[in-house]
Protein backbone atom coordinates (compact mmCIF):
# COMPACT_ATOMS: atom_id res chain seq x y z
CA UNK A 1 0.00 0.00 0.00
CA UNK A 2 1.06 3.30 -0.64
CA UNK A 3 -0.39 6.70 0.85
CA UNK A 4 -1.15 9.07 -1.92
CA UNK A 5 -1.59 13.41 -2.22
CA UNK A 6 -5.21 14.56 -1.20
CA UNK A 7 -7.74 15.89 -4.01
CA UNK A 8 -10.65 18.37 -3.95
CA UNK A 9 -12.50 14.90 -5.08
CA UNK A 10 -11.30 12.97 -1.50
CA UNK A 11 -13.71 15.48 0.50
CA UNK A 12 -16.26 12.71 1.36
CA UNK A 13 -13.62 10.62 3.17
CA UNK A 14 -13.25 13.64 5.74
CA UNK A 15 -16.18 13.15 7.76
CA UNK A 16 -17.19 10.16 9.12
CA UNK A 17 -18.47 8.43 12.79
CA UNK A 18 -15.07 8.52 14.65
CA UNK A 19 -13.90 10.08 17.57
CA UNK A 20 -11.90 13.25 16.85
CA UNK A 21 -8.36 12.59 17.10
CA UNK A 22 -8.46 9.04 17.35
CA UNK A 23 -4.92 7.65 16.24
CA UNK A 24 -6.76 4.81 14.64
CA UNK A 25 -10.36 6.02 14.08
CA UNK A 26 -12.59 3.39 13.18
CA UNK A 27 -16.53 3.71 12.38
CA UNK A 28 -18.46 3.52 15.79
CA UNK A 29 -21.29 1.41 15.19
CA UNK A 30 -23.61 2.70 17.37
CA UNK A 31 -22.82 6.19 16.38
CA UNK A 32 -25.97 8.14 16.67
CA UNK A 33 -27.93 9.35 13.61
CA UNK A 34 -28.28 13.01 14.46
CA UNK A 35 -25.05 13.52 15.89
CA UNK A 36 -22.58 15.30 13.63
CA UNK A 37 -19.68 13.02 12.03
CA UNK A 38 -16.02 14.13 13.02
CA UNK A 39 -14.58 15.94 10.28
CA UNK A 40 -10.63 17.34 9.63
CA UNK A 41 -10.37 20.36 7.32
CA UNK A 42 -8.82 19.59 3.59
CA UNK A 43 -4.78 20.28 4.12
CA UNK A 44 -3.97 23.65 2.49
CA UNK A 45 -0.49 24.43 4.30
CA UNK A 46 2.67 23.01 5.82
CA UNK A 47 1.54 22.50 9.03
CA UNK A 48 -0.73 19.19 8.21
CA UNK A 49 0.35 16.53 6.14
CA UNK A 50 -2.96 14.56 4.92
CA UNK A 51 -2.96 11.74 2.84
CA UNK A 52 -5.57 9.46 1.37
CA UNK A 53 -5.45 5.52 2.05
CA UNK A 54 -7.01 4.38 -1.61
CA UNK A 55 -10.25 2.56 -0.36
CA UNK A 56 -9.79 3.00 3.43
CA UNK A 57 -10.02 6.57 4.33
CA UNK A 58 -7.44 9.17 5.47
CA UNK A 59 -4.07 9.80 7.37
CA UNK A 60 -3.50 12.77 8.85
CA UNK A 61 -0.25 14.02 10.63
CA UNK A 62 -0.87 17.06 12.55
CA UNK A 63 1.17 19.12 15.08
CA UNK A 64 3.96 18.60 13.00
CA UNK A 65 7.51 20.08 13.98
CA UNK A 66 9.38 19.98 11.56
CA UNK A 67 12.77 21.04 13.24
CA UNK A 68 12.55 18.19 15.94
CA UNK A 69 10.51 15.87 13.28
CA UNK A 70 7.49 14.76 15.28
CA UNK A 71 4.32 14.76 14.56
CA UNK A 72 0.55 13.60 15.94
CA UNK A 73 -0.84 11.24 13.70
CA UNK A 74 -4.89 10.43 13.20
CA UNK A 75 -6.63 7.89 10.84
CA UNK A 76 -10.47 8.44 9.47
CA UNK A 77 -11.87 5.05 7.85
CA UNK A 78 -14.65 3.96 6.61
CA UNK A 79 -13.75 0.53 6.64
CA UNK A 80 -11.80 -1.81 8.53
CA UNK A 81 -9.63 -4.14 6.12
CA UNK A 82 -6.32 -4.63 6.00
CA UNK A 83 -5.58 -2.55 8.88
CA UNK A 84 -2.41 -4.01 9.98
CA UNK A 85 -1.28 -2.65 6.21
CA UNK A 86 -2.38 0.24 6.78
CA UNK A 87 -0.45 0.67 9.91
CA UNK A 88 2.74 -0.18 8.57
CA UNK A 89 2.39 2.26 5.53
CA UNK A 90 1.43 4.92 8.38
CA UNK A 91 4.52 4.20 10.22
CA UNK A 92 6.54 3.78 7.13
CA UNK A 93 5.17 6.62 5.24
CA UNK A 94 6.17 8.98 8.47
CA UNK A 95 9.59 7.74 9.11
CA UNK A 96 10.50 7.58 5.25
CA UNK A 97 9.03 9.67 3.59
CA UNK A 98 8.36 12.48 5.66
CA UNK A 99 11.54 12.11 7.54
CA UNK A 100 9.80 12.23 10.86
CA UNK A 101 11.49 10.79 13.96
CA UNK A 102 8.76 10.37 16.50
CA UNK A 103 4.88 9.62 15.65
CA UNK A 104 2.46 9.98 18.48
CA UNK A 105 -1.61 9.62 18.40
CA UNK A 106 -4.32 9.33 21.13
CA UNK A 107 -6.06 6.02 21.61
CA UNK A 108 -9.30 5.78 23.10
CA UNK A 109 -9.72 2.65 25.32
CA UNK A 110 -13.31 2.53 25.46
CA UNK A 111 -14.24 2.28 22.29
CA UNK A 112 -12.15 -1.16 22.32
CA UNK A 113 -9.45 -0.26 19.16
CA UNK A 114 -6.91 -3.06 17.75
CA UNK A 115 -4.05 -1.88 20.21
CA UNK A 116 -2.40 -5.21 19.31
CA UNK A 117 -2.44 -4.38 15.61
CA UNK A 118 -0.82 -0.77 17.15
CA UNK A 119 1.50 -2.49 18.98
CA UNK A 120 2.91 -5.15 16.00
CA UNK A 121 3.90 -1.40 14.37
CA UNK A 122 5.61 -0.29 17.22
CA UNK A 123 3.33 1.86 19.09
CA UNK A 124 4.17 1.89 22.91
CA UNK A 125 1.78 2.98 25.54
CA UNK A 126 2.96 6.12 27.00
CA UNK A 127 0.83 7.65 29.07
CA UNK A 128 -2.65 7.85 30.51
CA UNK A 129 -4.98 10.85 29.97
CA UNK A 130 -7.98 10.68 32.78
CA UNK A 131 -10.97 12.06 30.86
CA UNK A 132 -9.89 13.63 28.34
CA UNK A 133 -12.43 13.61 26.36
CA UNK A 134 -16.51 13.36 26.20
CA UNK A 135 -18.37 10.18 24.61
CA UNK A 136 -21.72 8.77 24.93
CA UNK A 137 -22.47 11.32 28.17
CA UNK A 138 -19.78 11.02 29.76
CA UNK A 139 -15.73 12.19 29.80
CA UNK A 140 -13.58 9.00 29.29
CA UNK A 141 -9.75 8.76 29.32
CA UNK A 142 -7.80 8.60 26.37
CA UNK A 143 -3.80 7.13 25.80
CA UNK A 144 -0.81 8.65 24.28
CA UNK A 145 0.11 6.25 21.86
CA UNK A 146 3.61 6.50 20.20
CA UNK A 147 6.57 4.97 17.97
CA UNK A 148 9.84 6.66 17.93
CA UNK A 149 12.23 5.69 14.76
CA UNK A 150 15.43 3.30 15.18
CA UNK A 151 13.84 2.10 18.95
CA UNK B 1 2.57 6.43 -33.15
CA UNK B 2 5.02 4.60 -31.22
CA UNK B 3 6.43 5.88 -28.10
CA UNK B 4 10.13 6.10 -29.79
CA UNK B 5 8.82 8.10 -32.58
CA UNK B 6 9.54 11.72 -32.07
CA UNK B 7 6.13 13.52 -31.22
CA UNK B 8 5.09 17.17 -32.73
CA UNK B 9 6.52 19.40 -29.73
CA UNK B 10 3.91 22.37 -28.73
CA UNK B 11 3.85 24.18 -25.10
CA UNK B 12 2.04 26.94 -23.21
CA UNK B 13 1.88 28.95 -20.16
CA UNK B 14 0.07 26.60 -17.42
CA UNK B 15 -3.81 27.77 -17.09
CA UNK B 16 -6.57 26.22 -15.29
CA UNK B 17 -7.57 24.24 -18.19
CA UNK B 18 -4.58 22.13 -17.64
CA UNK B 19 -5.42 21.68 -13.85
CA UNK B 20 -6.38 18.13 -14.40
CA UNK B 21 -3.69 17.18 -16.40
CA UNK B 22 -0.81 18.21 -14.42
CA UNK B 23 -2.43 16.71 -11.43
CA UNK B 24 -2.27 13.29 -13.58
CA UNK B 25 1.28 13.94 -14.02
CA UNK B 26 1.98 14.25 -9.98
CA UNK B 27 0.36 10.46 -9.43
CA UNK B 28 3.43 8.99 -10.52
CA UNK B 29 6.03 8.43 -7.77
CA UNK B 30 8.67 10.03 -10.16
CA UNK B 31 7.38 12.89 -11.72
CA UNK B 32 10.31 14.97 -9.51
CA UNK B 33 8.78 18.39 -10.56
CA UNK B 34 10.35 20.78 -8.21
CA UNK B 35 8.92 17.66 -5.16
CA UNK B 36 10.52 14.40 -4.81
CA UNK B 37 7.51 13.13 -3.57
CA UNK B 38 5.10 13.79 -6.41
CA UNK B 39 2.49 11.06 -5.44
CA UNK B 40 1.78 11.78 -1.79
CA UNK B 41 1.53 15.86 -2.43
CA UNK B 42 -2.09 17.30 -2.15
CA UNK B 43 -3.52 19.30 -4.62
CA UNK B 44 -2.82 22.67 -2.93
CA UNK B 45 0.54 21.95 -2.48
CA UNK B 46 1.16 21.20 -6.42
CA UNK B 47 -0.50 24.13 -7.72
CA UNK B 48 1.58 25.99 -5.60
CA UNK B 49 4.88 24.27 -7.25
CA UNK B 50 3.61 25.42 -10.70
CA UNK B 51 4.32 29.26 -10.66
CA UNK B 52 4.16 31.80 -13.84
CA UNK B 53 7.00 30.32 -15.20
CA UNK B 54 5.31 26.87 -15.57
CA UNK B 55 4.78 25.79 -18.96
CA UNK B 56 2.76 22.71 -20.29
CA UNK B 57 4.58 20.29 -22.75
CA UNK B 58 2.68 18.94 -24.89
CA UNK B 59 3.40 15.92 -27.37
CA UNK B 60 1.02 16.00 -30.58
CA UNK B 61 -1.12 17.92 -28.40
CA UNK B 62 -1.02 15.39 -25.18
CA UNK B 63 0.51 16.68 -22.01
CA UNK B 64 2.76 14.92 -21.13
CA UNK B 65 5.50 17.23 -19.17
CA UNK B 66 6.46 20.36 -17.39
CA UNK B 67 9.11 22.92 -17.68
CA UNK B 68 10.08 26.25 -16.65
CA UNK B 69 13.31 28.50 -17.44
CA UNK B 70 13.88 31.03 -15.12
CA UNK B 71 16.34 34.02 -15.28
CA UNK B 72 19.16 33.51 -12.67
CA UNK B 73 21.16 36.78 -13.06
CA UNK B 74 19.85 39.66 -15.17
CA UNK B 75 23.04 40.74 -17.16
CA UNK B 76 25.30 37.33 -17.54
CA UNK B 77 22.59 35.60 -19.79
CA UNK B 78 22.69 32.91 -16.77
CA UNK B 79 19.40 30.85 -16.51
CA UNK B 80 18.32 27.29 -14.75
CA UNK B 81 15.76 24.81 -16.49
CA UNK B 82 13.47 22.22 -14.71
CA UNK B 83 12.06 19.69 -17.07
CA UNK B 84 10.10 16.31 -16.29
CA UNK B 85 8.48 14.28 -18.80
CA UNK B 86 5.94 11.58 -17.37
CA UNK B 87 7.47 7.99 -16.71
CA UNK B 88 5.77 6.46 -20.10
CA UNK B 89 7.96 9.24 -22.29
CA UNK B 90 10.97 6.84 -23.88
CA UNK B 91 14.78 8.75 -23.81
CA UNK B 92 14.48 9.99 -26.89
CA UNK B 93 11.36 12.06 -25.97
CA UNK B 94 13.55 13.86 -23.32
CA UNK B 95 16.51 14.51 -25.70
CA UNK B 96 13.93 15.89 -28.59
CA UNK B 97 12.12 17.97 -25.99
CA UNK B 98 15.16 19.02 -24.77
CA UNK B 99 16.78 19.87 -28.25
CA UNK B 100 13.63 22.15 -29.10
CA UNK B 101 13.50 23.94 -25.56
CA UNK B 102 17.28 24.85 -26.35
CA UNK B 103 16.42 26.00 -30.07
CA UNK B 104 13.41 28.31 -28.37
CA UNK B 105 15.31 29.85 -25.41
CA UNK B 106 17.94 30.67 -27.51
CA UNK B 107 15.95 31.65 -30.71
CA UNK B 108 15.39 35.64 -29.17
CA UNK B 109 18.35 36.08 -26.85
CA UNK B 110 21.74 34.94 -25.54
CA UNK B 111 22.28 32.57 -23.41
CA UNK B 112 25.95 31.96 -21.85
CA UNK B 113 24.91 29.45 -19.20
CA UNK B 114 22.11 27.06 -18.94
CA UNK B 115 21.93 25.09 -15.24
CA UNK B 116 19.75 21.83 -14.78
CA UNK B 117 20.18 19.83 -11.83
CA UNK B 118 18.64 16.43 -10.80
CA UNK B 119 18.40 14.82 -7.28
CA UNK B 120 20.89 11.72 -6.99
CA UNK B 121 17.67 9.67 -6.68
CA UNK B 122 16.01 10.58 -10.07
CA UNK B 123 17.50 7.98 -12.34
CA UNK B 124 15.68 9.01 -15.00
CA UNK B 125 16.79 12.91 -15.29
CA UNK B 126 20.28 12.04 -14.30
CA UNK B 127 20.25 9.29 -17.56
CA UNK B 128 18.92 12.19 -19.78
CA UNK B 129 21.61 14.84 -18.58
CA UNK B 130 24.72 12.57 -18.71
CA UNK B 131 23.27 11.64 -22.14
CA UNK B 132 22.83 15.11 -23.45
CA UNK B 133 26.53 16.71 -23.76
CA UNK B 134 25.62 18.54 -20.54
CA UNK B 135 29.38 19.56 -18.11
CA UNK B 136 28.18 17.74 -14.95
CA UNK B 137 29.60 19.99 -12.38
CA UNK B 138 29.24 17.95 -8.93
CA UNK B 139 27.05 17.35 -6.28
CA UNK B 140 25.61 19.16 -3.62
CA UNK B 141 25.71 16.19 -0.90
CA UNK B 142 22.49 15.62 1.77
CA UNK B 143 19.98 18.12 0.81
CA UNK B 144 16.96 15.69 0.86
CA UNK B 145 15.64 13.08 2.71
CA UNK B 146 14.15 10.57 -0.01
CA UNK B 147 12.32 7.14 1.29
CA UNK B 148 14.25 7.05 4.51
CA UNK B 149 17.65 7.82 2.91
CA UNK B 150 19.56 11.56 2.23
CA UNK B 151 20.72 12.27 -0.90
CA UNK B 152 22.24 15.44 -2.44
CA UNK B 153 21.38 17.14 -6.12
CA UNK B 154 23.73 16.79 -8.70
CA UNK B 155 24.35 20.10 -10.58
CA UNK B 156 24.59 20.32 -14.60
CA UNK B 157 24.87 22.91 -17.16
CA UNK B 158 25.72 24.04 -21.13
CA UNK B 159 28.00 27.09 -21.75
CA UNK B 160 28.03 28.91 -24.44
CA UNK B 161 30.67 31.35 -25.55
CA UNK B 162 29.78 34.80 -24.82
CA UNK B 163 28.77 36.90 -28.06
CA UNK B 164 30.48 39.98 -26.48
Amino acid sequence: MRLRGYRGSDADLLAGPWLPGELLGLPLADWPPLAAPTTVPPPADPGQELCIAPGLGFVRYTELDWVHRRARVEIGLHGVDGLDVLLKTVVAHGFLTLNLSRIHGWVTPLVDPPIGLLADVGFQREAVLPEATWLDGRPIDREIWGVVRND
Amino acid sequence: MTTTETPRWSSRPYSDADRDAVLALYTEPDFYFRTGDPDTRPEWEILELIDEDTHVLLADGEVVGLYAVESEANNACHYSMQLRLRASAPPAWWQSAFGELLRANTWRREVVRLALRFDEFDYRGLAFARSAGLREEGTLGAVTVHEGRRHGYVSFARIWEPIS
